[in-house]
């Protein structure tokens, strides 16, 4: 089966792809590097969801109850996927679009985060089916507010450059080829709000997920924290958009959205070092951290070196 | 099968002489008549543009068709003008120069906005007169079939056509549409009721507008474009009121000082709550004022912008013109050898036609006489047979030679050779 590895360099060889297209000159040379990187995408794109459904066949048949993507790597590969999901979408209707230049990299990023710092999940927790269903709802909803975030960034990122570009008279020509302003700010504004009401929905869960399982709700824990500040942030950042929408100021949308994706890094930062969600800690007595529900120790720890 | 071509273009005839050499649309039938007086074995179609007045006539043998000088007395004569004028302006050509240049006439590359969409209809359409009126037969059919067939080649493998040139059309689907995914849903602001404003409201109403006002120093004139447009007029003073909730401005004004300054439209801002706001300032001198572009949420577009823009497109149809040129050529060629089979074939045809007749009658001869009065049918149709066997024996030499000729020109020579020996006209 494909180690991420394998789609990461396809990945990239399509954002190669992309840039060329800024050399060439003719329509026709155009499309056909559109085509061919069409062609890259779908091969990157098979073989990074022929190794998720891979990572699940192999959790599942397992036996045990540890979930499939319960790691950092295989999270940050599963949000890479979800947004690559997304930008099909997108460039479904817009092919002749370079949207690929901004959406690729954060890909990449992810995925490229989760090779070169993996962090194993040997541990199976022993719990409840109520606290796993809530679990389970937690982490989709904190997946999809997170990959929603990193979209809007990307597509915030787009109409700054966009706007500079029209601002100063370069429409067309051989310049970056872009979505209208006007479809950019809708997918912003809608990124924002779906953000807001997932990673709210996430708190909520998590905090139902900590009740059932301990009969109360850890609100000192610095990953419940910073999960409920990102969540007011983006809240604010949701009725802020809509009021700087509706005065015409497609900027202010843009920039929430790139403050809410720089508040989720921290944020994540801040959680993934937390001890957020750890219950009982590893058999020898040290402490790794519970992401998705699933206690992760970083391998080095696992391999019995210096921690 | 001959080709001779006279005309006059923008290349090098000024347009008053091609005003003189023009025909009015009920010229037409009587000019193709007259020349069909004259010459009635002749076929031919008369294309007249605002750019070009060609005349093509053709037909299977050269005695038939009027020499140029013959062409020209014929068109002076019908303006009632004097030939030596129409002498110095004409151009002319024949046979496959004069297939090449209908060819890049219809492929828009010899027209003067290079890529035009409208030429090719309009040679089809002058094709068609002739056919309806009877004045073209099997030699244009042939011309112009292929000149339909280039002109889709070279729309389909080229990208000639594919960018706008004109300032409103630019300001259409260069400009507003980096701005907006749709138009329907957009209050769209036009300011002044010239052409230029009048072109592009044209272009917004064709990409789905339909919330447009239109406004104008003289609210007749602005009523008038709005009822031929069935959108809305208002009165001057109501200038400001409509742009605090525009999303677009088409300014098309004459006047000589900016009718919009940065103030007065700061304080517009002030009022608006939409989002960004589009100016296309088609005026010269500018309506709006050009520091108006360093207000946030506006973006100003001059007239200069778009120029730059169209003149950027018009060299990128440029660069496509060698692709044209080797599509044209290669349908030249493609033409000349359907003329050449299209000879010989003829040829071919009447060899036979002259066998079957010297056969016909010396059958008749033969069984006339006393001595084959008596023959039976089955005697009379096996000398008939025999007949048949005997000319397809003498011909089929000469004619597998016309038919498997290597090139051309030995086929034509052939061809020729045949019609002299065996005296075919």
């Amino acid at each position: 089966m494909p180690s991420a590895i394998c789609f990461l360099l396809a990945y990239s060889f399509v954002l190669v792809a992309e840039f060329s297209r800024f050399g060439l000159r003719g329509e026709a040379s155009r499309r056909w590097v559109t085509r061919a990187t069409l062609a890259l995408f779908a091969i990157a794109f098979i073989t990074h969801s022929l190794y998720l459904i891979d990572r699940m066949l192999l959790s599942w048949f397992a036996g045990d109850r540890a979930q499939p993507f319960g790691t950092w790597q295989e999270w940050g590969i599963l949000v890479a996927w979800m947004i690559a999901l997304a930008f099909v979408v997108m460039w479904w209707r817009r092919s002749d679009k370079q949207i690929g230049l901004f959406v690729l990299p954060l890909i990449i990023g992810l995925i490229g985060l989760a090779v070169v710092f993996p962090v194993d999940s040997p541990i199976a927790l022993n719990q409840a089916s109520t606290v796993s269903f809530w679990r389970l709802v937690h982490s989709i909803a904190m997946m999809i507010g997170t990959m929603l975030v990193t979209l809007g960034f990307a597509v915030a990122t787009m109409y700054l450059v966009h706007a500079w570009k029209l601002k100063h008279r370069s429409a067309s020509g051989n310049a970056i080829r872009l979505p209208s302003l006007e479809y950019l700010q809708s997918i912003g504004r809608n990124c924002i709000l779906g953000s807001a009401a997932s990673i709210g929905f996430g708190v909520v869960s998590g905090a139902i997920m900590n009740f059932t399982r301990d009969g109360q709700v850890a609100w000192t824990d610095r990953g419940i924290i910073f999960t409920g500040g990102l969540f007011l942030w983006l809240c604010f950042a949701a009725v802020a958009q809509w009021f700087s929408s509706n005065r015409g100021r497609g900027e202010w949308t843009a920039f929430m959205s790139i403050l809410s994706f720089v508040i989720v890094l921290i944020a994540l930062a801040f959680v993934v070092s937390a001890p957020h969600g750890t219950d009982s800690g590893l058999p020898d007595g040290r402490t790794g951290w519970l992401l998705n529900g699933v206690h992760c120790v970083p391998k080095s720890w696992s391999r019995g070196e210096s921690a | 099968m001959k080709l001779r071509m006279i005309g006059c273009s923008h290349h090098g005839t000024p347009l008053d002489i091609r005003e003189k050499m023009a025909f009015s649309a009920d010229q037409y039938g009587p000019a193709l008549a007259g020349l069909r007086e004259l010459f009635p074995e002749c076929e031919s179609v008369l294309i007249n543009t605002c750019n070009r007045v060609e005349w093509y006539v053709g037909g299977g043998d050269v005695t038939a068709l009027p020499t140029v000088d013959q062409l020209i007395e014929f068109v002076a004569a019908f303006h009632h003008a004097d030939p030596k004028v129409f002498r110095e302006h004409f151009h002319f050509l024949e046979d496959a120069r004069a297939a090449e240049h209908l060819f890049s006439v219809v492929s828009s590359i010899d027209s003067l906005v290079v890529g035009e969409s409208q030429i090719a209809a309009q040679v089809s359409d002058a094709y068609e007169r002739s056919r309806e009126g009877g004045y073209a037969g099997i030699s244009m059919h042939l011309l112009f079939q292929h000149a339909n067939m280039v002109a889709k080649r070279v729309s389909n493998e080229t990208e000639i056509h594919r960018r706008r040139i004109s300032v409103p059309s630019v300001a259409v689907s260069e400009i507003a549409s980096e701005f907006f995914e749709r138009f329907e849903d957009k209050k769209i602001v036009v300011i002044g009721s010239g052409d230029m404003g009048v072109d592009t409201l044209q272009y917004l109403i064709d990409a789905g507008a339909s919330n447009v006002d239109i406004i104008n120093r003289s609210f007749d004139r602005a009523s008038a474009v709005a009822k031929q447009f069935s959108i809305r007029a208002k009165a001057w003073e109501f200038l400001d009121a409509l742009l605090v909730d525009a999303d677009l401005v088409v300014s098309t004004t004459g006047a000589p000082e900016p009718i919009m300054t940065e103030a007065r439209l700061k304080g517009i801002l002030a009022k608006r709550r939409k989002g960004n706001l589009l100016i296309l300032d088609l005026a010269v001198p500018r309506d709006f004022e050009s520091s108006i572009a360093r207000l946030p949420s506006v973006y100003l577009y001059s007239v200069d912008d778009l120029q730059s823009v169209c003149q950027r497109n018009e060299s990128m149809r440029r660069q496509q013109m060698p692709k044209a040129k080797r599509i044209i050529d290669e349908e030249v060629q493609r033409l000349l050898a359907d003329w050449s089979v299209r000879n010989s074939g003829d040829t071919i045809r009447a060899l036979r036609d002259q066998a079957a007749l010297f056969r016909d009658t010396e059958l008749q001869r033969l069984f006339g006489k006393q001595s084959m009065q008596e023959a039976t049918p089955e005697v009379q149709q096996e000398i008939s047979q025999a007949m048949d066997r005997l000319i397809n024996k003498i011909l089929h030499s000469p004619l597998q030679s016309i038919r498997e000729a290597p090139h051309e020109e030995q086929r034509e020579s052939l061809v020729s050779a045949i019609r002299r020996l065996f005296q075919i006209r």
